[in-house]
């Protein structure tokens, strides 16, 4: 048996160390357990934590123990690529928020870019008018 | 009718003294409770038997956390 997990009684108990998954981590796999098992959280967050699980179901303690340790690692990396990625998340959502901004689009530079797309040849030739209100250019109407 | 006692130490590394009072607060309807000392030792105590009634509470609390 794994010395990282131990079972007594009818719990599972789990020795971590919290060089290796921070707290915030430990905090997101044992949520994900409340539902199937009842959870607590001792130890000292600086040398060893540990989790008791008590299932609230009979299950196999070995294997909800490892379950366990399995969510450790998937929210260990779900956080490190959060922090990764966190200042092109600020970029994307920065860009989305300044497009949709009228008053960005009421500034110097959104009035030059229009002009120059007015200057541009491709869109002043208007040879099918299209650039006109249809009600303009319909001649059935009375 | 059984009356239950119960007593729960609550690490207070991992356990914030805020999320502990609400939970004794919304569990008012089915035991009442107190936090004895700074350690966080919770004792509940109902009127009928609650099966699991230290597990539900300590999920409780640490929902209470991750919604905080």
């Amino acid at each position: 048996m794994n010395k990282k997990l131990k079972i007594e009684g009818n719990s599972v108990i789990l020795s971590i160390n919290p060089k290796l998954y921070p707290l915030e981590t430990i905090y997101s796999a044992s949520y994900v357990f409340l539902d199937r098992a009842y959870v607590f959280l001792d130890g000292d967050p600086k040398k060893e934590i540990l989790i008791i699980l008590k299932p609230k179901e009979k299950i196999n303690l070995e294997e909800l123990g490892g379950e366990f340790f399995n969510e450790l690692i998937n929210y260990a990396d779900y956080n490190a690529r959060s922090k990764e990625t966190k200042k092109i998340r600020e970029i994307i959502l920065q860009k989305a928020l300044i497009t949709n901004d009228p008053i960005s689009q009421d500034s110097d530079e959104f009035d030059d870019l229009i002009k120059e797309l007015e200057d541009d040849d491709e869109f002043s030739d208007d040879a099918d008018k299209i650039i006109a209100p249809w009600e303009d250019n319909d001649t059935t109407k009375n | 009718m059984t009356q239950q006692k119960i007593k729960i130490i609550l690490n207070s590394n991992f356990y914030d003294k805020r999320s502990i009072k609400e939970a004794l607060k919304d569990y008012k309807g089915i035991c009442t409770g107190k936090i004895l000392n700074d350690k966080f030792d919770v004792e509940l105590n109902s009127n009928e038997h609650i099966d699991n009634l230290e597990g539900e509470f300590c999920n409780y609390v640490l929902g209470l956390i991750k919604h905080r």
